[in-house]
């Protein structure tokens, strides 16, 4: 590479653009941007990229205090520099891109109506530039109006289709607006080609299908709540992975990290939530251990979101709810006690009902009778076998034996007689006592027809049982999470990036500079 | 002679076939004095081509120190045409082995002063070289020499005793006053720097005022009668006003260099350019702004000042390719675009050095105002010019391809590209602009392909690679981004420490 044929400085803010974009190196970076603006201080280049840096030093900030002051200074700071710096160009020779880097250092400094003015004269003057259509639609989206953040960049990805973070930010905002399905299509397009590997689209993918989720559990489709709160779980944790880096389109923010797993949790319990209301008992009870586990994957999540997160005050939240619900009514508990319970209650009340029914049709036989009519004590009456005791011979007292014994029925009875005595002492009925006493049966047409209407409702009961006893998880309100705007950086690319300023004195060079002596 | 048959065709004969003439030549055993008259043949042949194929001349005065080995003059110059080719360390050598050959005192003092320069700083070396031959140039230039080594060795109360010592063999010399005021300057004396300044603006404005006397006591002659001393005195007091207006422009360079205030600076500046607007002390003063003025709104305008002055003092203004240039420039980073317009368009007329950096500039300047249609004519212009010059090339590109000329842009880049097939850094230079035109186009896969093969021709083109992991980044094949980046980093600390002098 023949060296003379570029600035070299420019060298240095390219490798420290790599050192804060992709290495994260903030400090470096700093350093050697610091040290190339103050050799060319008025070079915006450097001074866009001192803007850069600080904005996602800010960002990628992970101190416990949260403590940006000194960077957002800085921002401000530089940010006004650049603006300066413009303002030594009169405005009569402004083109483009200098109305795009005005937009750009006033969104830095939060002048969002007047950055807005300027991207929309960038535009006015080059139409076909696609960076002040996504400033313009970065600034929309910031003050809220969802629709002409959506054209802008609508406009943008016409131009460029290629770039996905453009696309991201496009869905972003239809996500905003409720266009779930172009959201969807978008996000399926980038996720197909980056091999699932693009941050920003895994973290709306989270988002777009919790909301899906939300929505179709609001409709009672718990089904299809299931399915989507799934999937949202799954690119929310594949998001969460991208905390390493590995090769993913760039590193997740702590912000992004905790709104992420965040996300994550409300989903599990969501999930949770719409998978409760489903399935027969059998299958309820099947789902008990599963739903442990969401909660303890919930809980293992909302934990992950440090003190100081700006999500920290509602992850605290649910993770109390989650520990109370679990100390109360542990979805263990519920499987080991609750459910079984139930069952016990149906099965009983089916036994009584069948009973009540056997007892019924068979009230008439000896043996329900006697099970089901109270005992009447018969036997011979005293004055009417004291005469006989004396036919008892002293090696036979049958009649003696039979005086002491008695009946619950005069049948018995007198069968017992006839087969003990025979035929040679006839038995009368009036010598039995309580021979005639009437019986009160248990089972009355009315305590049959109780029982009967009772048992159902046990068993009705018992069924619904579970449904009863159900998680309170259904009762945790959890706040969503909202998502921060995505703000990325860009690499830069060298067509955009060689500044005019590349062979500036190239002619006084020519003269002025040393050659050695030579003898012509 | 068979020599003669060689220098006839000397200038229209490749240096190779010269050369092999050469070695047959010397085979034939010649006479001593046919060698010598070699010798200054093929010296003069290389001094002829040295500033524009200085490879070849090199190979020239290598073999003049061959055939000559104690000529000091064809060891300076094959030193010349290596610090042409950027191999300075190797002419450092050169140049040191030429002063060890008894070189003429004059170019002894031209290889010290490169030698103890800006560029080169091996200030230690000079100090050696006078050291071990103390006669090499003129005691006056010898103690000069030793304060300036001094000076910038940081040795100052060494560099104050040469000075002294300069100063007792030439005390009228304003010049050896201003370097001991530089000293005392630089050890933050400033009431003894300032003394020695006006001991030497003085000298030098005594010298202007009593030659104006010598003239103004001349009678007075009727128009159009010579009058030989007349004619004499006024260009001795035109070389005493250049002299002090260099002194001016000296002592604000040296303020400039311990960053003083401008206003103090150009105090000296303004006398400079009163005393004598046409002299190269004015040009000197305006290119000093400018170059240090790109951010400066204020040095800018005094520069356009400077350099209007300048051109107007001229006996032929506007006729300064290279002052029109420049003043275009200033007006240009003042945003003054019409001026601009109209100072590069009449540099752009004289044909020389320049012509094609002020097509070029005329370009920028119709670029920077997002005007591609005029600006195209004057890259073509610039190209057809030098076609060999990157920037002029990469601009052309850029221009044609802001105006949608795909092709038109494609078809320079190849036709180029042929021209440069065994130059493999060039041709990855072309190579990467192809890319850059696919890019441009959006068209990814087809500058990736580019960007390849630049990278397979100079793996080191840092700008390629930068621009491979962009493209690796907007397909979404991260990991593979990532390589590429880590490697352009690699390839930026290179290139950096490569380029940071030693």
């Amino acid at each position: 590479m023949n060296l003379k044929n570029y600035n070299l400085i420019d060298f240095s803010a390219y490798l420290s653009s790599i050192l804060f974009s992709i290495d994260y190196d903030f400090e470096k970076a700093e350093s050697q941007l610091l040290d190339v603006h103050e050799k060319e201080p008025g070079n915006l280049l450097y001074i866009l990229l001192l803007c850069q840096l600080y904005q996602k030093k800010i960002e990628y900030c992970s101190l416990p205090n949260g403590d940006t002051m000194r960077d957002e200074t800085e921002l401000a700071n530089y940010a006004q520099k650049g603006l300066d710096t413009l303002d030594k160009k009169p405005r009569t020779v402004w083109i483009d891109s200098d109305f795009q880097q005005q937009g750009a250092f006033l969104t830095y400094k939060s002048n969002l109506e007047e950055a807005l003015k300027a991207y929309q004269q960038a535009i006015s003057i080059n139409p076909k530039a696609t960076d002040p259509r996504i400033g313009l639609g970065v600034v929309y989206q910031k003050q809220k109006k969802w629709n002409e953040a959506r054209a802008a960049f609508e406009q943008a990805r016409r131009l460029d289709p290629n770039d996905f973070t453009l696309r991201c930010n496009l869905v972003e905002i239809l996500i905003e607006q409720d266009q779930f399905k172009e959201a969807e299509e978008h996000l399926a397009f980038v996720r197909r080609l980056t091999s699932e590997r693009h941050l920003d689209a895994l973290i709306l993918s989270g988002k777009l299908y919790a909301r899906l989720g939300d929505k179709a559990r609001d409709n009672d489709d718990t089904v299809e709540a299931d399915g989507r709160f799934d999937k949202a779980i799954y690119f929310l944790d594949k998001a969460a992975q991208a905390g390493n880096y590995g090769d993913f389109s760039r590193k997740i923010t702590p912000a992004e990290s905790c709104t992420v797993h965040y996300l994550s949790g409300y989903c599990q319990i969501r999930q949770l939530q719409a998978r409760e209301k489903k399935g027969s008992l059998i299958e309820r009870f099947n789902f008990a251990t599963e739903s442990q586990r969401n909660v303890d994957k919930a809980l293992f999540k909302f934990g992950r979101i440090p003190e100081y997160a700006h999500n920290s005050f509602e992850a605290n939240q649910a993770v109390r709810q989650l520990k109370k619900y679990r100390k109360e009514s542990s979805p263990l508990k519920e499987v080991g006690a609750q459910v079984p319970k139930g069952t016990v209650v149906v099965i009983l009340a089916v036994l009584v009902l069948i009973s009540a029914q056997i007892f019924f049709l068979f009230r008439e036989t000896s043996l329900v009778r006697a099970i089901t009519q109270p005992d009447v004590i018969c036997y011979i009456q005293p004055s009417k076998i004291q005469p006989l005791l004396k036919l008892d011979s002293v090696a036979d007292l049958k009649l003696t034996r039979f005086a002491r014994l008695t009946f619950n029925h005069p049948d018995s009875l007198i069968a017992r007689w006839q087969r003990d005595m025979g035929e040679t002492i006839r038995i009368e009925r009036s010598w039995i006592e309580n021979a005639d006493a009437k019986h009160t049966p248990l089972l009355t047409e009315g305590f049959y027809v109780f029982i009967t209407f009772a048992s159902l409702l046990f068993i009705i009961a018992g069924l619904a049982l579970p449904e009863l006893t159900k998680l309170k998880v259904g009762s945790i309100e959890l706040e969503k999470a909202k998502l921060e705007t995505i703000t990325t950086i860009t690499s830069l690319n060298m067509l955009n990036g060689i500044s005019d300023n590349r062979s500036s004195g190239a002619a006084s060079d020519s003269r002025t500079s040393g050659t050695g002596p030579s003898v012509i | 002679m068979g020599n003669l048959t060689i220098i006839d065709n000397l200038p229209t004969q490749p240096v190779a076939d010269t050369l092999q003439e050469v070695d047959q030549f010397l085979k034939t055993q010649p006479d001593p004095d046919a060698v010598a008259q070699l010798v200054k043949d093929l010296y003069s042949f290389g001094t002829k081509i040295m500033n524009d194929d200085p490879v070849a001349a090199e190979k020239l005065f290598r073999k003049v120190t061959e055939l000559d080995p104690n000529y000091a003059n064809g060891y300076i110059n094959w030193g010349f045409s290596l610090h042409k080719q950027g191999r300075n360390d190797e002419a450092v050598d050169q140049y040191k082995i030429s002063l060890t050959k008894s070189p003429e005192p004059s170019l002894a003092l031209d290889v010290l002063k490169w030698l103890g320069g800006k560029d080169v700083k091996r200030f230690q070396d000079v100090l050696d070289a006078l050291q071990a031959q103390p006669d090499l140039v003129t005691p006056l230039d010898k103690e000069k020499l030793l304060g300036d080594m001094e000076f910038q060795l940081k040795h100052f109360s060494k560099a104050a005793e040469a000075y002294e010592r300069a100063q007792q063999l030439a005390a009228a010399d304003p010049f050896i006053l201003k370097a001991l005021g530089d000293v005392y300057c630089a050890l933050l004396q400033e009431p003894k720097a300032s003394q020695y300044y006006t001991q030497a603006i003085t000298l030098a404005t005594e010298s202007v005022y009593t030659t104006e006397q010598a003239i103004s006591a001349l009678p007075q002659v009727a128009s159009g009668q010579v009058q030989p001393d007349r004619n004499s005195l006024e260009t001795t007091v035109t070389e005493a006003r250049k002299t002090l207006a260099r002194l001016h422009y000296e002592i604000g360079d040296t303020l400039l260099s311990l960053d003083a205030d401008l206003d103090q600076i150009w105090a000296h500046w303004k006398e400079a350019v009163q005393i004598a607007p046409g002299a190269e002390s004015t040009l000197s003063i305006a290119d000093t702004l400018y170059n240090n003025g790109q951010a400066n709104r204020d040095r800018l305008t005094k520069a356009v000042d400077t350099y209007t002055t300048y051109n107007q003092a001229s006996p032929t203004p506007d006729s300064d390719a290279y002052v029109l240039l420049n003043l275009g420039l200033c007006h240009y980073y003042l945003y003054n675009y019409p001026a601009a317009t109209e100072t590069l368009t009449k540099a752009a007329q004289s044909a020389g050095d320049y012509q094609h950096y002020a097509n070029y500039w005329l370009g920028v300047l119709y670029s920077g105002q997002r005007k591609f249609e005029e600006a195209e004519p004057y890259y073509q212009r610039a190209f057809r010019q030098k076609p060999d010059e990157y920037f002029i090339i990469e601009g052309l590109i850029l221009c044609l391809t802001a105006l949608g000329k795909k092709d038109e842009a494609l078809t320079i880049c190849q036709k180029t590209k042929a021209r440069y097939s065994t130059d493999q850094e060039r041709t990855a230079e072309i190579s990467y602009l192809i890319g850059n035109i696919h890019l441009d186009f959006k068209e990814l896969d087809k500058a990736l392909l580019y960007y390849k093969e630049a990278l397979q021709q100079d793996p080191r083109h840092v700008f390629a690679r930068h621009n491979l992991a962009h493209i690796l980044e907007k397909k979404g094949e991260y990991q593979k981004a990532r390589n590429n980046w880590n490697k352009a980093k690699s390839n930026y600390l290179d290139l950096l420490i490569k380029s940071t002098p030693v």
